[in-house]
């Protein structure tokens, strides 16, 4: 990894959707964000999907950089909505269409 | 606003520095460690809605400092937030810019927090970065090279805590040097950062890389809390036991207060009766003003429980959390979890829950908040429910919980539940627009600090009594007035009160409500529960010995007592609320339509309430 963190999540989802190939049908090139985390899984943040300015500029005022460590926490009762995450140690709780701009990269412990 | 100042003035006002940083950093705890509490706040205490300014020395030097809502960036999304940055900026009108930033910071997330400071330096005045909490940061294993940090920022960095006298000393020491580099304008201007957030971010991670220890973790006491009052099901739950506690509470731990205040009541009508002759006068003070500003004062202790729970809860973190674990629910009706804070401060009173909605970022949602915060059960509300529900219901117990309590735990919900039928209406009719979101920090657990949580308790019990005393008081002299004359009436019919409440009497007959209830209604408009008040005076006028409940006892069919208390979770009629709609929305369009949707509603609610009860034959 390194260089091209954007690329190398892509792959992840290409594979990811190999073996789901129905469901992910006509969104191959949809980033692994921060919704698609599973619950206390560590993973970084690498980007944030383009053309969302407005949520953009407010994650990134609460704290969400690139290369911050998150993990999702806790999930409300439907629809697993909102998302609890820690972001370096603070508690952020934010709705699924703001953690769908977030890009990680799930790391290893 | 330009002020035009002489020399002089210049060398003698006070330093005015505005207290800046992100929310539950602490601003408010060194806010009123520092003045002492001799703040002057410009609306309502408690919830930092507008901004808070008091004054202290340090050495004859004199100090003003600006308590700002907390904010993160410099966007301003909503009202709250605005105000803040705008009062930095010195575009807030009837106020000067400051002179200098104190920007506060828990030590604990100094690595997510760090870009906004950057960027606060891009105000260009001169500027001090407290790092609050750091036992709490030692605590955790985090160590902070001050000194680095310092040298890498280029401005004064002070560690502190904000809670302790001995934390706050090198503050003190600090600000007494600083301001007097304001003063004779040596204080240095920070250099300007980069502009773009990306661009802070990635200088702010480079700094807190070389001189934080260690990247910060989630306290484990407060992961460890967590696990259960942010789980989806016992979260739940264990908001909603949170709440029914604190319901019961408020009736079975005031009881014992309350009935010595109604001691005190009756034993200074004793008192006024023995000194004052009888005549115009022992009836004004003894009916008019005892019994009616004794009426509402009874509920003092009730209300001081309340508050002491919504203190609590704000105090220790868990608000935000409620936020989060009502988000779902605020979602399906439009909303979200955010409007949760406005309109549970609603609760005590719907002016600050009101003017709380500016932390809403989409203004249509700030609207729809707006509209609906008059139906959360506010504590001009308890007075007539305890006094109702108290005459009315009787002390019986089903299982293991009162009556009483149950049926103004229903209350409460039926006006939570008519709001989120409202605010579903409303959002997808009038205030269709783009989705909202919820983006909040849930703050690390922590014990309150008693003296601020004392303070708070104390502000909320005074705007209480002074209510009492500056709306109630002349209400009740008013009523007695009305009520009394011309001197010659036979009944209260014939009085002038009696004469504008037949006026009434039409409209309100169908649904249950009596002469006397038209009449108390009136006086209502100025505040909710003055309408006990009035009750008060006006059967106290009618030659009754036995106490208020007693006499609505005899004079209320149940089916008028239960169409009133239904009446009451609408209640339309309250000025001040809609005084403040009228001002936070600049305009009348907003207050004329929450009346208009709240009077059709409470008649309706009162007419079928009235109407089955009657038919069931109670």
């Amino acid at each position: 990894m390194g260089k091209c963190r954007n690329f190398s999540c892509k792959f992840h989802v290409i594979y990811f959707a190999y073996e789901n190939r129905s469901q992910y049908e006509g969104q191959m090139l949809d980033p692994f964000t921060l919704n698609d985390l599973n619950k206390n899984i560590a993973a970084r943040v690498t980007g944030f999907v383009p053309n969302n300015s407005d949520s953009e500029i407010r994650l990134r005022e609460i704290g969400f950089a690139e290369g911050d460590s998150v993990k999702a926490l806790h999930f409300g009762l439907f629809g697993r909505n909102p998302i609890t995450v820690s972001l370096n140690g603070a508690l952020i709780a934010l709705r699924k269409t703001d953690a769908r701009i977030v890009i990680v990269e799930p790391v290893n412990d | 606003m330009t002020e035009i100042v002489s020399e002089t003035d210049l060398k003698t006002r006070p330093v005015r520095l505005a207290l800046l940083g992100a929310p539950n950093c602490g601003k408010t705890s060194l806010f009123n460690a520092l003045t002492g509490g001799r703040a002057k706040v410009a609306n309502y205490p408690g919830v930092t809605v507008e901004y808070r300014k008091g004054e202290f020395d340090i050495n004859g030097g004199m100090i003003e400092l600006l308590d700002l809502p907390g904010v993160y960036g410099d966007c301003g999304h909503s009202m709250d937030e605005r105000v803040a940055i705008d009062a930095v900026r010195g575009n807030l009108e009837h106020e000067r810019a400051p002179d200098g930033i104190v920007f506060m910071m828990d030590a604990s997330h100094i690595t997510t927090h760090l870009h906004n400071f950057l960027q606060a330096k891009n105000y260009g005045l001169p500027i001090v970065l407290v790092l609050n909490m750091m036992d709490m940061a030692a605590r955790d294993g985090i160590e902070i090279d001050v000194q680095q940090l310092e040298s890498q920022l280029g401005v004064p960095v002070i560690s502190c805590v904000a809670v302790r006298a001995s934390g706050r000393a090198h503050l003190l020491d600090f600000l007494s040097e600083w301001t007097g580099d304001i003063t004779h304008g040596s204080a240095s201007v920070p250099d300007s950062e980069p502009s773009t957030l990306k661009d802070l971010q990635a200088k702010a991670r480079s700094i807190t890389g070389g001189s934080v220890s260690r990247i910060e973790q989630v306290d484990t006491f407060t992961q460890r809390i967590d696990k259960i009052v942010l789980h989806p099901v016992l979260g739940v739950l264990l908001l909603l036991g949170i709440l029914f506690v604190m319901f019961q509470a408020v009736y079975t731990w005031a009881g014992p207060a309350m009935a010595l205040i109604e001691g005190a009541v009756g034993l200074l009508q004793t008192g006024v009766n023995l000194v004052v002759p009888e005549g115009w006068l022992r009836s004004l003070i003894s009916d008019g003003i005892i019994a009616g500003v004794g009426s509402v004062i009874i509920f003092l202790p009730q209300i001081v429980i309340l508050f002491a729970f919504i203190l609590l809860l704000e105090a220790s973190g868990y608000m935000a959390r409620a936020a989060f674990l009502v988000d779902t629910l605020m979602a399906k009706i439009g909303l979200n979890g955010r409007a949760f804070i406005p309109l549970l401060s609603s609760f005590a009173c719907a002016i600050p829950g009101v003017m709380a909605a500016r932390t809403i970022e989409h203004e249509r949602d700030r609207i729809t908040t707006i509209l609906i915060a008059p139906l959360m059960t506010c504590a001009a509300r308890w007075p007539v429910y305890f006094l109702i529900i108290g005459a009315f219901i009787p002390a019986t117990k089903v299982g293991m919980f009162g009556l009483q309590g149950l049926v103004a735990f229903g209350l409460v919900i039926a006006g939570i539940v008519f709001a989120m039928i409202m605010a579903f209406i409303f959002k997808r009719t009038l205030m269709r627009g783009k989705k909202s979101t919820l983006l909040i920090e849930l703050p690390s657990y922590k014990a309150p600090v008693f003296k601020d949580y004392l303070r708070g308790l104390w502000e909320r019990a005074m705007i209480f009594i002074s209510r009492a005393g500056r709306i109630i008081l002349p209400a009740s002299i008013i009523i007695w007035i009305l009520a009394s004359y011309p001197a010659n009436a036979g009944s209260i019919r014939e009085t002038f009160a009696g004469r504008i409440g037949s006026v009434l009497e039409p409209l309100l007959a169908p649904i249950g409500f009596n002469l006397e209830i038209a009449i108390s209604l009136i006086p209502g408009m100025a505040a909710r529960e003055v309408v006990v008040g009035a009750l008060g005076t006006i059967y106290a006028l009618g030659d009754n010995e036995a106490g208020l409940a007693a006499t609505l006892q005899s004079a209320w069919s149940l089916p008028t007592a239960l169409a009133f208390l239904a009446w009451f979770v609408f209640a339309p009629q309250c000025l001040s609320t809609l005084a403040i709609i009228k001002k936070e929305t600049n305009g009348w369009k907003w207050p004329l339509f929450a009346f208009g949707y709240l009077f059709v509603l409470a008649y309706a609610a009162a007419g079928l309430t009235y109407h089955t009860a009657r038919a069931f034959g109670l």
